[in-house]
């Protein structure tokens, strides 16, 4: 299609009233050809302004109500209200394994729904569903621990008294996994994180980091890449780029 | 305390600032833009589908949707109100394309069509001033065009008939009806030029 035959076509394009095939043509010479891509846009202004000539209606007060609605609810996906969550369901005291599966599964579930729900629309969502997806893999992977027959679990204590920061490490070695449940944390500075270190007589091996929301941090981690036996699970708040850790921020020792 | 200030406050943004916003997942920015043209796309689904039900599903699911995904507007490509009208259009077309629905209006005269969507009212208290000034002009502009004219625009634009199917609809030559698109919209085109320059639509 050239450009004459592209100016004869551009107002029944604009108007949603070219045939498939020749706004095909249309769309592949306007791709290249600055003077017609500027003709269309003027065109398919002028077609949207028709739709104002159409008598106005006031949109009904439940249409603004469902779609207002409709944004709370996707919201709901979003890291830091799934972290609240998490937090609503942090387990307190004694029986800590017990509570601590009920509620993972409670939000397992809780999640499930959501991809499902997602998953049903029409809409493109992958990204958000991503982001469940990946929560939900830790969900599950904390699961897994927390339903293994030879589960433990350690508590981890600030090092500094004035923080009331906690953790809770539970891993199984039949399933090779670890995860450490946070709360209480403090909020980090730009380009800061959480690490998580195994220690061992001589070395340090970082697990992993994680950020912070309202408080809450979790990570799971694959044991079997550890070379050695470690005596001790440390949290540290470092730059992103650190190697060693510096002061421990959270600590505890392994019954040897 | 301060809310009614930051409710005026976002009134006064452009449309393309509400959207930087609403990309940064600001609520109030979302309220902003539905509040500015929720009765817009709600009054073109209706017209295109004829059908309240139809076109609440239709709005909620553009609004959802730019909620959800601010990026599918492209601000390079265009204005944020003709990319905000043409996918409401489309989308509704679509939907009756979808379900295979004759539309009652598709033959019906420019005569017909103004009993049953009137042109006209200056003061359509669904519209802010801006906007009914628009519309406005593009109504007179369309009520100047040979009826013959604006019936193919319409049944185009609202009907959502290719140039083939309003020749076979209105049993007229296909040169015809292409003709009589080429100068209604140059018409149009033409009467809109200073509205457009002012990069208002
Ligand atoms: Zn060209």
């Amino acid at each position: 299609m050239d450009c004459e035959q592209v100016g004869q076509l551009l107002d029944a394009y604009a108007l949603g009233a070219a045939e498939a095939d020749e706004a095909a043509r249309l769309e592949e010479h306007v791709a290249d050809c600055v003077r017609c891509w500027s003709s269309l846009n003027e065109a398919q202004q002028a077609a949207a302004a028709i739709a104002l000539s159409t008598a106005f209606q006031r949109a009904p007060a439940s249409l603004r109500n469902r779609i207002l609605a409709e944004t709370e609810r996707g919201e709901r996906l979003g890291v830091p209200k799934l972290m609240q969550l998490l937090r609503s369901l942090w387990p307190v005291g004694a029986g800590i394994v017990t509570t601590a599966a009920v509620a993972s599964l409670t939000f397992a579930f809780f999640l499930q729904a959501e991809v499902n729900d997602l998953r049903d629309e029409n809409d493109q969502l992958e990204a958000q569903v991503e982001d469940a997806g990946e929560i939900l893999n830790e969900q599950r992977q904390l699961m897994a621990i927390l339903a293994a027959p030879d589960v433990q679990q350690v508590r981890l204590d600030a090092t500094d008294h004035t923080t009331s920061a906690g953790a809770v490490y539970q891993w199984s070695s039949s399933a090779g996994t670890g995860a450490l449940l946070c709360n209480n944390l403090p909020a980090l500075q730009e380009g800061q994180e959480y690490k998580v270190w195994f220690l061992t007589q001589d070395h340090s091996y970082e697990a992993g980091s994680f950020q912070t929301w309202d408080g809450i941090g979790q990570l799971t981690m694959d044991l079997g890449d550890l070379p050695e036996l470690p005596l001790a699970i440390g949290v540290s708040i470092e730059h992103a780029d650190a190697r060693e850790p510096g002061q421990m921020f959270l600590l505890a020792e392994f019954e040897q | 305390m301060n809310v009614s200030y930051s409710d005026s406050d976002y009134k006064q943004l452009g449309d393309e600032e509400l959207m930087r916003r609403l990309f940064q997942k600001d609520k109030h920015a979302f309220e902003a833009i539905f509040d500015r043209y929720g009765d817009l796309v709600y009054s073109t689904a209706l017209r295109v589908l004829r059908d309240a039900h139809l076109a609440q599903d239709i709005s909620q699911e553009i609004f959802v949707r730019l909620w959800r995904k601010p990026e599918s507007y492209v601000a390079e490509r265009g204005r944020f109100l003709t990319w905000l009208i043409s996918v409401t259009r489309n989308r509704a077309v679509d939907e009756i394309r979808s379900r295979g629905r004759r539309l009652r209006h598709e033959t019906a005269s420019p005569e017909e069509q103004e009993r049953e969507f009137p042109a006209g009212e200056a003061n359509d208290p669904a519209l802010n001033a801006q906007l009914a000034e628009q519309a406005r002009t593009v109504r007179a502009s369309l009520t100047e065009l040979p009826p013959e004219q604006r019936q193919v625009i319409e049944l185009a634009y609202f009907g959502g008939l290719t140039q083939q199917e309003i020749s076979d609809r209105l049993d007229q030559p296909l040169g015809t009806v292409k003709t009589r698109i080429r100068l209604g919209m140059q018409k149009l085109r033409a009467a809109l030029a200073p509205e457009m320059r002012s990069e208002r639509i």
